[in-house]
């Protein structure tokens, strides 16, 4: 079952033009570092929140505008790692939505609108629910805070 | 509001509103019901709103609503009436597309008294406005004493 995750995070002192420059240039230049090229538009980036790191797969589409936002389709799976003993989705749920930079006014926002999938065996256990709602939201922050932090860096310079 | 020239009725026999009665009950109410699709699955939430020529405007704060604004996504909002002891009532539906108002002139253009979100622990700083592409109504008349008294 999808469950609703939107996270909103302000961006604070921004030249808004260079952050929207920024965020329609290659996602590997300000996904959470390090961001590995893993095909075309996919990335393996290591994701924390509430106390827990995980390596997930990146799919980030085209931008797409509507009103003062520029949005990006995004969508990650968690990927397996040795030593797991819990099912990979109660652990870090996948996600699917839009990634966005939205200017209202003076201010920037970064915004993550979408949802995660929770285990059909959570929907009975609403501590486990509570639970995952929380990492997801956690991680879901956190995931905002890096590409704000990346943002703010100059643009890489391209190599020749 | 109550209107003494004969409507029309629908299929079921509920009188049909027209459009400018239907922006007068939503103009009525302080409270309307918004709906739309998050992360796929239906939602409907209360929020204060005005009445702006045939559109509608409300705040809001980070949350699914702005989300859905922010994306422009189809949206519908209903108001409605009813009496218990009458059997009877009315509800107003609009169908469009939210957005929200970024411009702070555009914002500072909603006029008359602003719609004041009862709900006001958090600041409530995003204006959302509402473009109807549809806007229907019905009501259930009052019935005669006779007859609720059966």
């Amino acid at each position: 079952m999808t469950r609703p995750l939107n996270v909103f995070l302000p961006v604070a002192d921004a030249d808004p033009e260079a952050t929207f420059a920024r965020f329609l240039d290659d996602p590997g230049t300000w996904l959470p570092a390090p961001a590995r090229r893993a095909g075309a538009d996919r990335w393996r980036v290591a994701l924390r929140g509430a106390g827990l790191t995980r390596d997930v797969e990146i799919s980030i589409d085209g931008t797409w505008r509507s009103g003062a936002a520029v949005w990006r389709r995004i969508t990650w799976t968690p990927v397996a790692e040795e030593g797991d003993v819990l099912p990979l989705e109660k652990l870090l749920p996948g996600f699917q939505g839009d990634l966005g930079v939205v200017r209202h006014g003076d201010e920037l926002s970064l915004v993550l609108a979408g949802g995660y999938e929770a285990p059909a065996s959570f929907l009975g256990a609403a501590a486990d629910a509570a639970g995952l709602n929380r990492v997801a939201r956690k991680t879901g922050t956190q995931f905002l805070a890096d590409i704000r932090t990346a943002l703010a860096e100059p643009a890489p310079v391209a190599s020749t | 509001m109550e209107r003494t020239t004969e409507r029309p009725t629908d299929h079921s026999g509920l009188e049909i509103l027209d459009v400018e009665e239907c922006l007068e009950r939503l103009a009525s109410q302080p409270v309307g019901r918004i709906a739309y699709v998050d992360a796929g699955a239906p939602v409907v939430l209360p929020v204060n709103h005005r009445v702006e020529g045939r559109q509608i405007v409300f705040r809001t704060t980070h949350g699914s609503k702005l989300a859905a604004a922010l994306m422009e996504r189809p949206v519908a909002f209903e108001v409605d009436g009813y009496s218990e002891e009458q059997r009877s009532g009315w509800s107003v539906l609009v169908r469009g597309r939210a957005e929200v108002l970024f411009d702070p002139a555009e914002s500072s253009q909603v006029t008359g008294p602003r719609p004041q979100p009862w709900a006001d622990q958090v600041q409530r700083g995003w204006w959302v406005r509402i473009h109807p592409e549809e806007i229907s109504g019905r009501r259930l008349p009052d019935r005669p004493l006779e007859e609720l008294r059966g």
